[in-house]
């Protein structure tokens, strides 16, 4: 999923787009699909290799779909956040490197 | 997080450091309660973020029947609380005539969830290193 992001975003640039957008929703993580489980991983990941791939994403996590922990888990791998319809930055992000 | 790791945590975080980010967090999680749909995500959305407050060592989020709870909290007292009445609807609320069995116990602190009428429950925060809480 990480080496496919960066093929897009490079797909996007020879193209001649000045950089490419993703949007997903997350629900899928609790169907049982295989490595589903490392949901958390992958989502760090994508922060640590922006730099190769500055696109911005944004994950939709259905909070009727999923448990507070969880949520809180997903809020330390997403720098940024959407309270109250703005984007606001995300005090309990912590960086894939600390 | 054991409570060993976590009281190493604990000990190795400067108060002065700590208190932009904390609150911070705090502010933060304020802002996120609207998006929490029901009782029971919110009480495991904020189980787990109390505890990560410099100075807690275990917590209960207690909202009258749903509640959630960190770092090995005990809680054999609450089995017998007036306010569980076996309620499960998603907003309801508990007595305020009715006060926490943990408001007295030492080390433990109580906060109501509660407007000027009704109460929801209460944060029930058992204290690690009673200075930091003590300004």
């Amino acid at each position: 999923m990480i080496e496919r992001s960066g093929k897009r975003y490079k797909i996007a640039k020879e193209a001649g787009f000045s950089g490419s957008r993703a949007s997903g929703e997350m629900s899928w993580a609790l169907k049982g699909i295989p490595g589903s489980d490392r949901i958390l991983e992958y989502e760090s990941l994508l922060n640590a290799v922006k730099d190769e791939f500055p696109h911005s994403g944004m994950c939709q996590y259905d909070a009727r779909l999923f448990d507070g922990a969880t949520l809180l888990k997903v809020l330390q791998v997403h720098p940024y956040i959407f309270a109250h319809g703005q984007v606001v930055q995300n005090p309990y992000f912590i960086k894939p490197n600390d | 997080m054991i409570d060993d790791e976590k009281k190493s945590e604990n000990e190795q975080l400067p108060l002065s450091g700590a208190n932009g980010i904390i609150l911070g967090q705090l502010m933060a999680a304020q802002n996120l309660l609207f998006v929490l749909p029901n009782k029971k995500n919110i009480a495991s959305f904020y189980a787990p973020l109390l505890l990560s407050i410099p100075g807690v060592r275990s917590c209960r989020v207690c909202l009258g029947d749903f509640f959630s709870k960190e770092g090995g909290f005990q809680d054999e007292p609450c089995s017998n609380c007036p306010n569980r009445k076996g309620i499960d609807d998603e907003f309801s609320t508990i007595s305020k005539d009715i006060g926490c069995q943990y408001a007295h116990k030492p080390s433990i602190y109580t906060i109501s969830l509660e407007t000027s009428e009704y109460r929801f429950g209460n944060f029930v925060i058992e204290i690690d290193q009673s200075g930091l809480f003590e300004l």
